[in-house]
């Protein structure tokens, strides 16, 4: 779902300080249509690019759980259609800074697409790399994917799908809520690399299969961090505040 | 500031830091201009305009009594929105302030009008033609001419209203560098409608509207985190 409804309802701004949200306020505009046309059609643009980041994720842990090369490889090809909405998000955002000069929300809105598209770009890479492992592990006709990969997964789909609201909405308090779960990801992901060195120390193991699992989890494990990443700079949308390397938020 | 009974201005507290320039940016009719002028009292000519409060220039409140306006306005040029040269030579322009100063001696006089010029980022160019009428000039030209006979008077501060809205690109970028320059020896006051100009040539911006003051910041934050809701509204072009 891509930002506010309505034709000539457009994104304004300062924050409103509306009971139990922080979402950015949505107002009649005065000015260039032609502008609030433009500016509504790169949020559209770039909300349709979360969404096939978004299934290009889902897909790449479905191929990875029932060990679906074909959906594996699906993902691997849908990765071009990313790379070229990447692009026109990008040209669609410059143009927007060279024709009209924005300021204030406006240009905060603009650089944070310029910058979050390259984020959700790599997230597609990771699920791409992640999906990359299948067609080793169909080698492995036990395998078994760990149940911590399972959550780790779990957990990522879950923050990814709050981050795409998060931006989508220009949402202060999901984009929050993102920078909060990214510990729970770390953690499994160290939690499943030490699993997986122990197995391959005990020998008893498919190392083959050990490492794919440490690669997906890896893949993953990047994906929360550019998930933080976003949230961070939906917060900087939000408040003009760069929090992007304080830990306390 | 008032007008007869109406309050133009309200209650407008700010500080310009020396040798910095300050924008001053709203809608037509929010009292950026009216303001600027109270800077060296040029409202004073309106009948039934009158000012409440202190205006401190290097410690003199300009609006005390007894104030010498001749020198007032030596010490706060102001250059206008469209050139206003005199019809006389480039040279005659720029030494008519001196002159009025009683500078008479010619060596002094051809040193001001020269230094004057070379600040104004013209004297290149007319060097060769200072006998030659003023109006003879390009409205870029004779805009900077202008600023050079504000300069002549060595003020400390320059209120400019406008001054780059009747020039074509070039020379608008002109006098935009022209302003980046002189901020390092003078105080710049400048009333614009064009945003990006506040933003480009100034170091703090002050947003008023219907004669308040709503926000004042240094102006890149001013244009990337404004904190009043005015404001933001009036620079993202959304205002009403």
């Amino acid at each position: 779902m891509i930002g506010p409804p309505g034709p000539r309802t457009i994104f304004c701004g300062m924050p409103q300080n509306r009971a139990g949200t922080a979402r950015l306020c949505i107002a009649k505009s005065t000015m260039s249509h032609h502008f609030v046309d433009r500016l509504e059609e790169l949020r559209s643009r770039a909300g349709r690019m979360t969404a096939l980041v978004q299934q290009a994720v889902e897909q790449a842990g479905e191929a990875i759980f029932s060990l679906d090369a074909d959906l594996a490889q699906t993902v691997i090809d849908g990765d071009a259609v990313i790379d070229d909405e990447e692009v026109k998000v990008e040209k669609a955002a410059i143009d927007l800074l060279a024709l009209y000069q924005p300021a204030a929300s406006d240009l905060r809105l603009i650089t944070t697409i310029i910058k979050v598209n390259l984020d959700f770009e790599r997230i597609a890479d990771c699920a791409v790399n992640a999906a990359q492992r299948v067609r080793p592990l169909t080698h492995d006709s036990d395998y078994e994917p760990p149940n911590d990969l399972r959550l780790m997964f779990n957990s990522v789909v879950s923050t990814l799908r709050d981050t795409n609201k998060a931006f989508n909405l220009l949402d202060d308090t999901v984009a929050r809520l993102v920078l909060r779960g990214d510990d729970v990801v770390d953690a499994l992901y160290h939690q499943i690399v030490q699993d997986m060195l122990a197995l391959m120390e005990s020998g008893s193991h498919n190392a083959n299969t050990d490492l794919s699992n440490i690669m997906i989890a890896k893949n993953l494990e990047r994906i929360g961090d550019h998930c933080t990443n976003i949230a961070e700079a939906v917060i900087y949308v939000h408040s003009g505040r760069i929090i992007r390397h304080l830990h306390a938020v | 500031m008032f007008y007869g009974a109406h309050e133009a201005i309200k209650s407008v507290s700010l500080q310009m830091p020396r040798n910095q320039s300050v924008a001053m940016i709203g809608p037509s009719g929010c009292g950026k201009s009216t303001f600027l002028r109270s800077i060296n009292r040029l409202n004073d000519l309106i009948p039934g305009c009158r000012v409440a409060g202190e205006l401190m220039i290097g410690g003199q409140n300009v609006y005390a009594d007894g104030v010498d306006l001749v020198s007032l306005r030596r010490r706060v040029g102001l250059v206008f929105q469209k050139p206003n040269p005199f019809p006389k030579s480039i040279y005659d322009n720029v030494a008519f302030g001196p002159r009025l100063q009683g500078v008479k001696g010619r060596g002094v006089l051809d040193e001001v009008v020269e230094d004057s010029l070379r600040k104004a980022a013209l004297w290149e160019e007319v060097k060769d033609r200072l006998k030659a009428s003023a109006l003879g000039l390009s409205g870029g030209q004779q805009q900077r001419l202008c600023i050079a006979r504000a300069l002549a008077t060595k003020p400390a501060v320059l209120l400019m209203d406008e001054p780059a809205s009747a020039l074509d690109p070039i020379a608008t970028s002109k006098i935009e560098d022209l302003i980046d320059e002189l901020k390092t020896s003078y105080t710049i006051v400048i009333v614009t409608h064009n945003m990006q100009q506040a933003a480009r040539v100034s170091d703090w911006t002050a947003f008023f509207y219907m004669g308040k003051l709503v926000e004042y910041a240094p102006t890149n934050a001013m244009f990337t985190t404004p904190t009043q809701k005015q404001t933001e509204d009036y620079i993202t072009g959304r205002f009403g």
